[in-house]
């Protein structure tokens, strides 16, 4: 990838990859983070990136296929020695959660909206994400999840169940 | 499905962070750097030119092997006229995985992996009993310097293993029915892994090792603490573990890009003792199929709900009444997930 490619693309889908990653970690040091590591990463696929469809969905493939590495280690680092004190992501989420809140100068209903949708489990919430947030296809989502289409519509719709649970006679009926 | 929820997610959901100028910069900053170094290394021009010489001639292979790496499909289609099987890694019910490792001068890439009972007839059997309940995985092994494998006639043939290891269970000697069918084509030799579905071992986790065949032993250890399998860092031969996503297969839905609005749910109340008020005969051959092939049942004489995932994608929920015993038994469509028990 040329730089002025990179810079393009950096251009055109550095908001929608770094809210993505917002939403993934949780914590904006992890998510700059993230982002760089998702540019770098994509910079040595230079073939997939230019006859790639959707360069957007191939990015954000990226960013989660490197969350989920990063989570998976965080994990088994934790299981083999959870009498150390330094549980990194974990402790760092909890701390931030709030400060990750108030990154989002919103209006009160839309804190509200995020904060339910934040509640999810976190195979719910990431296809609701890049459904509604990236407006990606199910069969978008399943290529960048790496899962089957029906996964994914199956899992969109018990996340619009608890969703709706949660937001009711909050924001309608 | 809601549409105000819908409508109000599609309204409020937007990207609202933005990077900082200098996040951008920094990268840019880094991969400028990283295309000068590329430009002039810093060689001495003699290491440079041997470097080059040999890039251009494995590059060129490279290219090769490339251009003709093929799906998951593609080497089941090669490999038999089971058309259901190739179909099946074009499905949803299929996971493309596409995963590679290198390891002692090979590069194994996991293509990807099918399970499912309704893919039939089964790969190696040619009698009249087949088991369609298996799951198939497609695994892709080259030489890391692009040379071409040997071809199976070729006097320097290797044979691979391919083992399911499943998180929990030491084993190597269960080896789940597993069988491999090796296919080369352009220099890749691919290997089409067939063995018992390993959906039921989803919650465990399950592994796929590929290692020499034989070697399956040495080049993996079992870690009794975790119950997880890892590579044996003192084996220095070929050895690839990948964890394979057997959560996210699931039977895929209609072709409609839209979730489903609502589930099918159907109600019948037996008695513990074994009577039954299902209302039709389909509705009870419907209900015993499901409880034959639920993985555990447990009637209790208590109120509590007990939840049971069948192998079949739905919910089968039952919740027993102290007093009367009656059982009352709800089945609704629903991908599996871990069982449990109140």
């Amino acid at each position: 990838m040329t730089i002025h490619e990179l810079e393009l693309c950096i251009a055109l889908y550095g908001k929608d990859i770094y809210s993505f990653c917002m939403h993934l970690t949780k914590d904006k040091h992890q998510a700059d983070d993230l982002y760089q590591d998702t540019f770098l990463e994509a910079t040595k696929k230079i073939k997939q990136i230019h006859y790639e469809n959707n360069p957007k969905s191939y990015l954000l493939s990226i960013a989660f296929k490197l969350w989920k590495n990063h989570t998976r280690k965080f994990a088994w680092r934790h299981r083999i020695a959870p009498q150390t004190s330094n549980l990194g992501a974990s402790e760092s989420v909890a701390d931030t959660r709030n400060d990750f809140f108030s990154y989002l100068e919103a209006e009160e209903e839309k804190k509200q909206l995020w904060e339910a949708i934040h509640r999810l489990p976190e195979n719910y919430r990431i296809p609701i994400l890049l459904y509604y947030m990236e407006e990606l296809s199910v069969s978008e989502i399943a290529k960048v999840l790496m899962i089957p289409s029906g996964t994914v519509k199956s899992r969109l719709h018990k996340a619009r169940k608890q969703l709706e649970k949660e937001l009711e006679g909050y924001f309608y009926g | 499905m809601d549409d105000k929820l819908n409508n109000l997610l599609r309204e409020k959901l937007k990207p609202d962070f933005v990077p900082e100028d200098e996040l951008n910069s920094k990268i840019i900053d880094q991969v400028k750097e990283e295309h000068l170094n590329m430009k002039h290394p810093k060689f001495k021009s003699s290491v440079v030119a041997a470097i080059m010489v040999g890039v251009l001639a494995i590059g060129s292979i490279s290219v090769y092997a490339t251009y003709h790496f093929q799906s998951a499909s593609q080497v089941v289609k090669k490999l038999t006229i089971n058309k259901s099987l190739a179909d099946a890694f074009e499905s949803d019910q299929a996971v493309s995985v596409n995963e590679s490792q290198t390891t002692a001068g090979y590069k194994v890439t996991l293509m990807g992996i099918a399970s499912g009972k309704d893919i039939e007839p089964s790969l190696s059997s040619a009698t009249e009993d087949i088991d369609t309940s298996k799951t198939y995985a497609v695994v892709a092994i080259e030489y890391a310097d692009g040379s071409p494998m040997p071809d199976t006639k070729d006097k320097n043939y290797q044979t691979f293993c391919l083992t399911p290891l499943v998180n929990g269970k030491e084993v190597v000697d269960d080896t789940l029915y597993a069988s491999v069918t090796p296919l080369v084509e352009d220099g890749i030799q691919y290997e089409l892994l067939e063995c018992d579905n390993l959906e039921q071992y989803a919650d465990e986790g399950v592994s796929l090792g590929v290692s020499a065949f034989g070697k399956e032993t040495e080049a993996f250890q079992y870690d009794a603490k975790t119950g997880t399998h890892n590579l044996n860092s003192n084996y220095k031969e070929m050895q690839a573990l990948f964890e394979l996503p057997l959560s996210d297969i699931a039977t895929g839905n209609s072709s409609s890009d839209v979730a489903p609005e609502s589930t099918e749910v159907t109600t019948e109340t037996q008695n513990i003792n074994g009577s039954s008020n299902a209302k039709t005969d389909s509705d009870k051959s419907k209900l015993k199929e499901k409880e034959e092939q639920s993985t555990s049942v447990n009637y209790e004489a208590s109120d509590a709900d007990i939840v049971v995932y069948d192998s079949d994608d739905a919910e089968v929920k039952y919740s027993v009444d102290k007093d009367s015993k009656d059982c009352t038994i709800r089945v609704y469509p629903a991908n599996k997930n871990a069982s449990s028990n109140k």
